[in-house]
């Protein structure tokens, strides 16, 4: 099942998050591409990519992945414009309270800062040690 | 007469002068990311403290100040070489205490240079000593961690009359997304990632929720202010300053345009011939660059202190090696030099700092607005960039400035990269020039 915008980061489970348990519903690796849709509103945008396909919710904000013929998705992509409906945690701080181990491993094109841990990735923005939540991803584990 | 580029940072005066001031050869620069990269193999090659010969107090004032200091019967003339003439700001006594004096003239002069920006544009600049954060030091196992506090400068009169050059052709990216504010032009004591070598970043978010342009330390020492400048001083293979806050800029405009979703950059980059592929073991989107003959070219390294190689790939992203057989690293890959990328590709890149979309759409919107030379340069070179770029740019100007009852923009950007009423005549004059150009293309 697919969480809803109801199920935000007041809610108690997100503070116990676990590698593998995933992101409103959807577990990379797990679910499967119809599920995913159904769960994330079934509307949205495909594209193809060079490996497989890409499926956009809420005008681009969300977006789930599909590589290499696999039934199930392989990435949960989610905006860091959604954090101010609760939906993600909106600063690198708050993600760390989150997600344990947070490691910097890079930065995007944008020079947001890149932090990984097991089953998430995420780039804040680089400008201080507080910086916005740009973009999270999780991923199969 | 005391130049920057003829003895400040040179080994031997003897040796080539412009590839002297420049952290590593503009060629080497361009291709490895010198604007906004990381680049792994490039040091910078003017030389150590040792080679040096010590700077003379009008040196040192040059260096700090961005203005010439020429000698004329007995005194000092400070000018400012800008936009293809010398401008002669002031004269003093040939000595320290005429030095003093042109540093509080100019101080005066950086005063109401920068409050008309802030009126203008609503761009705001660092002052000396600001704090900016903890610079990133990588570490070798390819881990990051926190260094020194990273102080700011404030600009000297030549990196404030680059940055005005390049506003009134940039406008309305300086803006914030929201139409608030404008950037705040940062310019950095040390460098942003250490160890590495760079021209200037643009920042989503500063230490005060301002999209930001951080300059890198040296990155506009002996620069050319405006292309104009470039190429009366037969410099244009390296980045006036002009030039550099132009692709930041653009920077700022993608993130105006909300580049910062997949599915609006994969939109543009599309345009570009660049393909998303995500990697089946990291699941990073990674992106792929199409030929002519639609094959496929990655840009890629097998570890964090390698460079950055172009490889060949397969039309699942996989990296393959000279028979078309797949790799798994990149040392085993069929490889490829920038140039021959570049000459192969579907869409030419406007320069030779193309390593990802983000950027390669940066340089050719840099081109377009610059000026009606860099402009033509565009068009002849990259046709389908140069649509790509106009589309997004006048975008981003309706965005701004609105459109009529009739859904028709109010502004458009004229061949000479000012923003103009959206006249009739006005859209002739860029008619006009879009056909000449593409007509003589067309007979070549």
């Amino acid at each position: 099942m697919i969480a809803k915008d109801s199920d935000n980061l007041s809610n108690s489970s997100l503070s116990a998050w676990r590698p593998g348990q995933g992101w409103l519903g959807v577990i990379p690796g797990k679910t499967s591409i119809k599920d995913a849709i159904n769960g994330l509103g079934g509307t949205c945008e495909t594209a193809e990519m060079a490996n497989g396909f890409s499926f956009d919710f809420r005008d681009g904000l969300i977006r789930v992945t599909a590589i290499e013929q696999q039934a199930t998705i392989s990435k949960l992509w989610i905006s860091g414009r959604l954090a101010s409906a609760g939906i993600i945690p909106g600063s690198l701080k708050s993600a760390q309270n989150v997600f344990s181990n947070l490691l910097r491993v890079g930065r995007d094109p944008f020079n947001a800062d890149i932090y990984e841990s097991e089953g998430v990735r995420l780039a804040a923005a680089s400008g201080s040690d507080d910086g916005d939540l740009v973009w999270i991803e999780f991923l199969p584990v | 007469m005391l130049q920057l580029s003829e003895t400040s940072f040179a080994d031997s005066p003897a040796d080539n002068k412009q590839a002297q001031f420049s952290p590593g050869t503009p060629d080497q620069l361009r291709e490895e990311g010198e604007l906004c990269g990381r680049p792994r193999s490039i040091e910078r090659k003017d030389g150590s403290a040792e080679n040096k010969k010590p700077l003379t107090e009008a040196q040192q004032f040059e260096k700090k100040q961005g203005v010439t200091v020429e000698t004329k019967d007995g005194k000092y003339v400070y000018i400012l070489k800008l936009n293809g003439q010398d401008k002669e700001l002031l004269t003093t006594d040939a000595n320290a205490k005429g030095l003093e004096k042109a540093e509080a003239e100019l101080a005066k002069l950086k005063r109401d240079k920068i409050a008309e920006l802030d009126k203008v544009f609503k761009v705001s600049f660092s002052t000396d000593g600001e704090d900016i954060l903890n610079q990133w030091v990588q570490k070798n196992d390819c881990s990051w961690e926190r260094g020194g506090m990273i102080k700011a400068r404030s600009p000297n009169l030549a990196e404030l009359s680059g940055v005005e050059a390049a506003l009134y052709k940039a406008q309305p990216s300086q803006m914030s997304k929201d139409g608030s504010q404008g950037v705040k032009f940062y310019f950095l004591t040390a460098n942003y990632y250490k160890d590495d070598v760079a021209l200037a970043y643009h920042i989503q978010q500063d230490k005060n929720n301002r999209q930001a342009i951080y300059f890198e330390p040296g990155a506009n020492e002996g620069k050319p202010i405006t292309e104009k400048d470039a190429d009366r001083m037969n410099m244009h293979q390296l980045y006036s300053i002009e030039a550099v806050t132009h692709h930041e800029l653009m920077h700022n405009a993608q993130q105006n345009l909300n580049w910062d979703t997949p599915r609006e950059k994969e939109k543009w980059a599309r345009k570009l011939g660049w393909l998303p592929y995500e990697d089946p073991n990291t699941h990073e989107t990674k992106w792929m660059f199409t030929g002519k003959k639609d094959e496929l070219y990655r840009r890629d390294q097998d570890h964090c202190k390698d460079s950055f190689k172009w490889c060949a790939c397969g039309k699942h992203g996989g990296l393959e090696n000279d028979k078309g057989a797949n790799v798994a690293a990149v040392k085993d890959a069929k490889q490829y030099t920038l140039d021959q990328v570049r000459d192969l590709a579907q869409v030419k890149p406007a320069t030779r700092y193309f390593v990802n979309p983000l950027e390669m759409f940066a340089e050719g919107g840099m081109k377009y607005r610059i000026n009606e030379k860099r402009r033509q340069e565009l068009l002849q070179d990259s046709p389908r960039l140069y649509d790509a770029v106009k589309e997004h740019d006048q975008q981003e100007v309706a965005m701004r400035y609105g459109k009529d009852t009739a859904g028709t923009p109010n502004y458009i950007r004229s061949v000479s990269g000012v923003l103009v009423k959206n006249t009739a005549e006005a859209r002739a004059e860029v008619q006009a020039f879009e056909d000449r150009i593409r007509k003589v293309e067309k007979k070549k």
